[in-house]
């Protein structure tokens, strides 16, 4: 039976490892008809759609002119090539400091949705308020709010981890007033009977009640916290992923929008699956 | 001479809602439970079984009336008023110990003083060895046994038990009667136990009363000695009070 168990996971996943390459091999055929067919360039002479050995050579080496300086080699601008290494110093530079803007806010809008969700599901009149008011503010674009907060806070990361965690507060804050509200009674009344108090009967017993309901939402206010730190960064911060990929837009690098895409994509599927497994661990008991 | 009372109902009324929509499921009911004693409540569905173990818990304010505990005024939930819920309400997350020393380790006691009696209510209850296990691992009488244990590792004067094991199978009942009067034994604790199953109320309590129309309609002793078995069922005096509480819940 173990055997049969073992083999069966097994065999799942090779079978999900060969759609993936099946799939990841496909679009890279795919991609490399479509620059063949399009074949239109920007008026600065790049690809529109850019042919695969061009992505896989300048635009990775071309990602060398992000690189700021300051971790012992030349930039580009003191007159060093472009080159894999520099591009690497590049990548690991502002990828750093977007994921730092990323977790910053996210883990502020949680750290405070948290509490005051379970603050405002106590009182049904506030909870009501508070709805409406994120109601309201859902009803505005979030991401046309960034130069709002560029304009308030400045162009600073500082700006940009506020703007974060405002957009990812409202999920975490909702989605848990939502479900301690719909909590069954006795799962607290059962605590009370035992002496518990209202701060231990919130983050003793309300707080892992509620947390497999609550899963969900954190990944999507981390999808949010996304948007919020590309949208931040592309209004006037002069570092992060986002800043390096609105100068690729300013100059057509398509080839290196298109690698700076793939990276902002590879690091959102990494925190996501950073977030379900610590969340998946937190609510082990469930399954 | 008279046991001194756990608990003191007066002239206890609870309705739900306002104006003709409104609902009285308790009116002007008194009630004295003496400390120590295994009392059962019987009563139809929906005449305020419930309602009545709510108010005394703490979890449900009367509309009008006084409750006292042990001398005390119920205003609100309290440890020394411990409760047996008819659902599932160990919190899932916690494992077997860690469900049995919630109440205990809430108290901020060094663990050397909550420690001894966990593990002495976890092997009381039969869960020995099962400690790590979750909850969801555990089979719907099992739940119940961490349920019993963590309530009485709290060590409350009073326990109120609403029809916590009517969901079980007869099996399992029996062996949680049995584990529940050995408890009861050991520790003196007043019980207030709420059922619908008359033959439950027969195996169990020192007194039955049975509730309807919104009051007490009948109030009995259960004399037979324990342990109670099922014998108990072919003893003419049993069978007279069991036909009598039957009339009185109107089968």
């Amino acid at each position: 039976m173990i055997t049969n168990k073992v083999w069966g996971v097994r065999l799942r996943t090779r079978a999900r490892g060969r759609a993936l390459v099946a799939g990841s091999l496909a679009g890279l055929v795919l991609w490399q008809v479509l620059a063949v067919i399009v074949g239109a360039v920007t008026t600065q002479g790049a690809h529109v759609v850019p042919p695969l050995p061009t992505i896989f050579t300048s635009g990775i080496t071309g990602l060398s002119h992000f690189y700021k300086g300051g971790l012992g080699p030349a930039t580009t601008i003191e007159g060093a090539p472009d080159s894999p290494g520099l591009a690497a110093l590049a990548v690991g530079q502002n990828g750093l400091v977007t994921w730092g803007r990323f977790w910053a806010g996210y883990l502020l809008a949680v750290g405070l949705g948290l509490p005051a969700g379970l603050l405002v599901a106590g009182a049904r009149p506030v909870r009501h308020a508070v709805g409406g008011v994120a109601g309201l503010l859902r009803m505005l674009p979030l991401l046309a709010m960034a130069p709002l907060f560029t304009l308030w806070f400045g162009a600073t990361g500082r700006a940009g981890v506020l703007f974060v965690t405002f957009g990812a507060f409202w999920v975490v804050l909702l989605a848990t007033s939502n479900a301690v509200a719909n909590l069954p009674a006795h799962v607290t009344d059962y605590p009370r009977t035992l002496g518990l108090g209202p701060v231990r009967l919130r983050t003793r017993v309300v707080l892992p009640a509620i947390l497999p309901q609550l899963r969900g939402a954190l990944m999507l206010a981390a999808g949010t916290a996304w948007a919020c730190v590309l949208a931040s960064e592309l209004y006037g911060i002069q570092s992060g992923l986002g800043w390096a990929l609105n100068q690729t837009l300013v100059y057509s690098l398509v080839d290196q929008m298109i690698v700076l895409a793939l990276l902002f994509a590879g690091l959102s599927l990494a925190s996501l699956r950073l977030i379900d497994a610590v969340t998946g661990h937190l609510t082990r008991w469930t399954e | 001479m008279s046991r001194p009372t756990g608990l003191e109902v007066r002239s206890l009324t609870v309705t739900y809602g306002s104006g003709p929509k409104a609902v009285t499921p308790l009116h002007d009911l008194d009630l004295d439970v003496p400390r120590g004693q295994f009392l059962c409540v019987l009563g139809p569905s929906g005449q305020g079984k419930s309602t009545l173990l709510r108010c005394l818990a703490g979890l449900l304010a009367p509309t009008a009336g006084t409750i006292t505990a042990l001398g005390e005024p119920v205003t609100g939930p309290s440890a020394t008023r411990g409760m047996v819920f008819q659902q599932d309400a160990i919190p899932g997350w916690l494992r077997v110990a860690d469900n049995v020393a919630l109440g205990p380790r809430n108290r901020r006691l060094p663990e050397s003083q909550w420690r001894p009696r966990v593990d002495h209510f976890v092997e009381a209850v039969g869960l020995r060895g099962r400690e790590r296990a979750w909850p969801r691992e555990l089979s719907g009488g099992m739940r119940k046994r961490v349920a019993v244990a963590a309530v009485f590792a709290n060590d409350p004067d009073i326990l109120l038990m609403d029809e916590p094991f009517a969901s079980l199978d007869h099996l399992t009942r029996q062996g949680l009667h049995r584990t529940l009067l050995t408890l009861w034994q050991e520790t003196g604790k007043t019980i207030v136990f709420v059922t619908h199953d008359v033959d439950e109320a027969l195996a169990l309590a020192d007194r039955v009363v049975v509730i309807a129309g919104g009051g007490v309609r009948a109030d009995a002793v259960v004399p037979f000695p324990r342990p109670r078995t099922d014998d108990l069922r072919m003893d003419a005096t049993a069978n007279a009070l069991r036909t009598n509480l039957l009339h009185h819940l109107g089968v």
